[in-house]
């Protein structure tokens, strides 16, 4: 026992500059991290409203939430976009990729002006969007209205507003996958295409049976983040719909926020915040058995 | 071998030389802390220190400087520290947030009654009954039986009421006289018949760009204060969601209030769309519901030649006129962390003093909440100078608040649901859509409600 608590603190000493790098980390994780997603495990058993003491309640809020027709109205509505959001994503950033891993003029430029949306705070650009969509004075309808198409109400209607917000969100984001998707592309090695050529393959047939499959780890990153990044949808309702109209764009972070700090209710803002990490984590398990493959 | 002991002699003094710094820094630090220390405490003993957080609104912030100044030279030993109330989503997030963290401030004069019985409940509000004087000075300074909706379920009174920005209807006369009307609408049919008129198409593109009013279509519970709370409560004669706790709203009056809606939605009298900017002043809409801190905003921004009136809130055509109408309160706190409390209630009483209710008036342009405000000298010239704010003035004594209620913000959220699908959607009917949001509030307030 001794020799192992000689060894514990040598070791200790020896590392001691390293441990000493990371201890600014360690501690701003202890205390920014580790201790939160504690606490808010224990208020997924409690009830507590920011004031006052917390209150037992066992597995109340996870009863709670089952029966609770909003939050599955939530999770719908997060499934939704996200069905609408990761295939739109995926080909238009595939496509995107594609052009700009030609050698085009002024390449640089595109591949800058693609990726400028992605650092730009997303508040601002769902501010701008809300603007365009606007049913009666947005930019959108104005631009539809010239070609003779009925306006459309793009975030006061139920039925537009999810896939409204998909398309922003794709815009938004589609800087960072088309860069993904570029380093894929720039390590596919260029013999295989020459072979293909030699063995008379056309276009078609060299994007589906080479570009695809040596792709597929960049494939797999999109979808995983993509579907990560959906779950985790807040910004563009909390700031363009509030949620609704009908609550049709009331995703379930925004569920969990409007619980936690409209209505402070901590224990059941855990509880949802608990099952949808749960849900993103089953999710992307069964993406990666669908999508990734052995020989990659 | 001599350059590298002469090496090490180096490295020695220098590290020598480090250590004696640090020591002295850290004896520097620790006499500097000690003398704050001390000259803190000195200065605890000898005068009382109140922190206030007023609100973030600049005409307040200018109020609350004056009157703080004032106090202070008046009172050398109860000095208070003003500071506007930190920047968050809403100042009830703020408060809540910092009852949690015990760092609310010893006075608030931007407590919402929404959040009262909340603070209330986690001990983080000091009642007034603990005064002597506490009961007795409302009950005289609140017009006559308004000081009842501000006492909390449990029987005291948590909040010193203090001012209401009555709700009206803002006009643009030019757009009503534009299509023949010259009288504001009184009741729903008047306003119906304005509304089909002024609604139109003005540059020929074949979709109206004039309307009556800017129904905000946002789901948002607030933004119900403004259309059917305030329209409900003016056609219910100064009903309230909630009655002894229980639900009060689902009833024949919000079906016909949530059926007004409806048909001016249906009729194209609103727009179903997100607003920015202020569209009323770029003459977009006819109508406005507002409150009386909208006569500055718009003296300062209005476009040349742009004419405007109020008008009270339009009512079923079997009633005579509005008497109740929404009156947004505000009110102000004394929070129990506060060390003295008999200290911070004298400076709460002179925060509602008749001089600093005519200072309100005058750089707030906002209205106590005192009884005799129309008959009192003091503050007659003030309202000649400024008659726009008379029928708001008047309007004080028939306000109406909010229930005092835990869960009042998630019954808020019910009925704002049940607008959004009947009044702005039209996707079910009045009658389903607040019989939906009965059952949720009922379900809410059983569970977390008091």
């Amino acid at each position: 026992m001794q020799i192992q608590q000689l060894k514990l603190a040598r070791v200790l000493v020896r590392n001691r500059s390293g441990y000493g790098l990371m201890s600014p980390y360690f501690v701003f994780f202890l205390f920014f991290v580790a201790y939160p997603l504690l606490f808010s495990l224990v208020l997924v058993f409690n009830r507590w409203a920011i004031v006052g003491p917390l209150q037992w309640v066992g597995l109340g809020n996870f009863r709670e939430m089952l029966g609770d027709g909003l939050f599955w109205k939530a999770m719908g509505n997060t499934l939704l976009f996200i069905s609408i959001h990761i295939p739109l994503q995926i080909v238009v950033a595939l496509v995107l990729a594609l052009v700009l891993n030609r050698r085009l003029l002024v390449r640089g430029f595109f591949r800058a002006a693609f990726f400028l949306p992605v650092v730009v705070s997303g508040v601002a650009v769902t501010i701008l969007w809300k603007q365009f969509y606007g049913t009666d004075i947005g930019l959108f309808n104005r631009l539809l209205s010239h070609i003779g198409i009925d306006r459309i109400p793009w975030i006061t209607s139920p039925h537009w507003a999810m896939p409204s917000i998909a398309i922003m969100a794709t815009w938004k984001n589609v800087g960072l996958y088309i860069i993904i998707f570029l380093a894929g592309l720039q390590g596919v090695p260029r013999t295989l295409y020459e072979a293909a050529e030699i063995d008379g393959a056309n276009s078609w047939q060299k994007f589906r049976f080479i570009t695809v499959p040596a792709i597929n780890p960049a494939m797999v990153m999109v979808v995983i983040l993509s579907t990560i990044n959906g779950f985790n949808l807040f910004i563009e309702p909390y700031v363009m719909t509030g949620g609704g109209p009908m609550h049709s764009t009331l995703s379930g972070v925004l569920y969990v926020y409007k619980q936690a700090f409209n209505f402070f209710r901590m224990g059941y803002a855990a509880t949802i915040g608990f099952s949808i990490a749960a849900i993103i984590m089953i999710v992307v398990l069964i993406q990666r058995k669908l999508f990734e493959h052995e020989d990659n | 071998m001599l350059i590298r002991a002469r090496q090490e002699s180096d490295s020695s003094d220098a590290k020598s030389a480090g250590r004696t710094a640090l020591f002295l820094m850290a004896v520097g630090i620790l006499g500097v802390m000690l003398a704050n220390g001390c000259a803190a405490e000195k200065s605890s003993t000898s005068r009382v220190r109140l922190t206030y957080w007023s609100s973030t609104n600049p005409d307040e912030i200018r109020l609350s400087e004056q009157l703080t100044q004032e106090w202070n030279e008046a009172h050398p030993d109860t000095q208070v520290i003003l500071q506007p109330l930190p920047e968050g989503r809403s100042g009830e997030e703020v408060l809540i947030v910092a009852s949690a963290g015990g760092t609310t401030p010893d006075i608030c004069s931007n407590v919402s009654p929404t959040i009262s019985p909340l603070l209330a409940k986690a001990n983080a509000l000091i009642p007034l009954d603990r005064f002597s004087d506490g009961r007795s000075f409302i009950h005289d300074r609140l017009p006559e039986g308004m000081d009842s909706i501000f006492v909390n379920s449990d029987g005291k009174l948590y909040q010193v009421p203090w001012k209401g920005n009555p709700i009206m209807v803002q006009y643009n006369l030019g757009l009503l006289k534009q299509v023949g009307i010259t009288e504001l609408p009184r009741t729903w049919s008047e306003w119906n018949y304005a509304a089909a008129r002024v609604t139109r198409d003005t540059d020929g593109d074949g979709n109206p760009d004039v309307w009556m009013a800017d129904i905000q279509v946002e789901s948002e519970w607030r933004r119900r204060l403004f259309d059917f709370y305030t329209f409900y409560i003016a056609a219910s004669n100064g009903r309230m969601l909630l009655k002894n706790g229980q639900v009060d709203f689902n009833n024949k009056i919000a079906e016909a209030v949530f059926t007004f809606f409806a048909k001016g939605f249906n009729e194209g009298w609103y727009p179903r769309t997100i607003l920015s900017g202020d569209q009323f002043l770029q003459q977009h809409f006819a109508a406005h519901v507002t409150g009386p801190w909208n006569i500055a905003h718009t003296e300062r921004f209005k476009p040349k030649g742009f004419e405007y009136g109020f008008g009270p809130i339009p009512v079923p055509d079997t009633m005579q006129a509005s008497v109740y109408t929404f009156g947004d309160p505000k009110s102000i706190g004394i929070f129990s962390t506060c060390k003295h409390p008999e200290a911070a209630w004298e400076f709460v009483k002179y925060l509602i003093s008749r001089r600093a209710d005519m200072l309100l008036l005058e750089v707030a342009n906002q209205l106590p909440l005192r009884r005799g405000l129309l008959t009192d000298s003091l503050y007659e010239n003030y309202f000649k100078r400024n008659p726009m704010m008379l029928p708001f003035a008047e309007k004080v004594p028939t306000t109406v608040g909010f229930d005092q209620n835990t869960a009042l913000q998630e019954v808020f959220d019910a009925v704002d649901g049940a607008f959004d699908e009947a009044a702005i959607h039209n996707a079910v009917t009045p009658k389903v859509a607040l019989m939906r949001a009965a059952q949720r509030s009922h379900h809410i307030l059983s569970a977390r409600g008091g």
